[in-house]
């Protein structure tokens, strides 16, 4: 079968050429090269981007995902620090901080995002800080560490539909484990908004779609991602299928009268994206609610 | 000097994804052949890589020269794509 693929305009401007060269200099991962992902002009052109701390090796090999496996590099303690010299840089309002796993670690790495949160709120008054974090093995005590430390977000993505998260994800990864733990961060603070991400393509049918979503819900997950797979390279899964705009919009309409708050749903839609605007809608229609 | 000619390459961004710069892509239009004019910002070349079909543009007015690309052609970050007779620079 023949997929049409996503056409992508590449331009550099010099916003980007700003973000490349201080994330590089300041030696902070992102998500957005680790993924080879397709929104980079656009983000990095307007000056956004998405950190990836504790280096750029994971320690899960989910099968959809390009950042790289295997042993990752000791925790770096100035990292923290440097990411949140980089958010004053760039004059950034709003970060958002992803990671790799980190089964390695004793907290799979929770206190190191707490370290990060505070010290980008440390040097950054006002800033909103949404963070897009690991399972940590459904650990609560991790959980507490990361949303102690104040992020106004925090995302976790069950990625697929419960019967094809054995074949999409890690092993040590579960549909079950990552519902609990946006469960555990509602609960250890309901104020604070929580979001995840579902990836079409994998093929997942409308129903299973559907259900996902009540399971997010049921959680009480506030934002809901919807986005089209695309295969990075051939070492990763095949598309079984792309979505069209119709469908994004179907399963939008779904999600609305579920109970979301807000939801990104387009092909090109991923965690982070236009993760600002989708914070201050949601906060709107939670406190108007 | 105004009005100054000077040849220049349009290569494959090396900045597209500045550390994950080991990817290929294949060639799958070529929409430039020697002698047509170019102006900066209009597309040239579109390669396809896995996760999408990347459109690159001039980044000089002028006229083609060379292509050096053709369609089925496997590029990579830094690949010269055409030489452009610049105008007007420098």
């Amino acid at each position: 079968m023949l997929l049409e693929k996503v056409r992508i305009r590449v331009s550099v401007n010099d916003r980007y050429r700003v973000v490349g060269n201080l994330v590089s200099s300041f030696n902070i991962a992102t998500v957005c090269e680790g993924a080879l992902c397709p929104n980079i002009f656009e983000c990095w052109g307007s000056g956004v981007v998405t950190f990836m701390i504790m280096g750029d090796i994971c320690t899960r090999g989910c099968r959809f995902c390009y950042v790289r496996r295997g042993r990752p590099q000791p925790l770096d303690p100035r990292e923290p620090l440097r990411v949140a010299e980089a958010v004053r840089i760039l004059g950034l309002d709003y970060v958002t901080i992803t990671s790799v796993d980190r089964d390695d670690l004793p907290d799979g790495g929770a206190g190191h995002y707490a370290e990060t949160i505070k010290a980008i709120k440390r040097l950054n008054p006002g800033v909103i800080v949404e963070v897009l974090i690991p399972d940590f093995r459904g650990s609560e005590e991790a959980l507490r560490v990361v949303v102690e430390a104040g992020p106004e977000v925090v995302a976790h993505n069950i990625e697929t539909v419960k019967r094809l998260t054995p074949m999409v994800r890690d092993w040590r990864a579960g549909y079950d484990q990552s519902l609990k733990v946006l469960k555990i961060v509602k609960e250890l603070n309901p104020s604070l908004v929580t979001k995840s991400s579902i990836l079409l393509g994998f093929g997942e049918n409308f129903e299973e779609v559907v259900e996902a979503m009540m399971d997010l819900r049921s959680v009480g997950v506030d934002i809901l991602v919807l986005s089209q797979y695309l295969r990075p390279s051939l070492k990763q899964l095949p598309v079984a299928r792309m979505y069209s705009l119709e469908e994004f919009k179907r399963l939008e309409e779904i999600a609305y009268k579920l109970g979301f708050s807000y939801v990104v749903a387009h092909p090109l839609a991923r965690t982070s994206y236009k993760a600002r605007e989708a914070y201050i809608k949601a906060i709107k229609r939670l406190k108007g609610s | 000097m105004a009005g100054a000619s000077s040849m220049k390459s349009i290569v494959t961004p090396m900045e597209l994804w500045p550390r994950r710069g080991g990817w290929k892509g294949r060639v799958v239009s070529v929409l430039k052949k020697p002698g047509d004019r170019v102006s900066r910002g209009e597309p040239v070349v579109e390669i396809e890589i896995e996760k999408a079909v990347l459109v690159i543009d001039s980044p000089y007015d002028g006229v083609i020269r060379e292509v050096l690309v053709s369609q089925g052609s496997i590029v990579e970050p830094g690949s010269v794509l055409m030489r452009v007779d610049v105008v007007g620079e420098g």
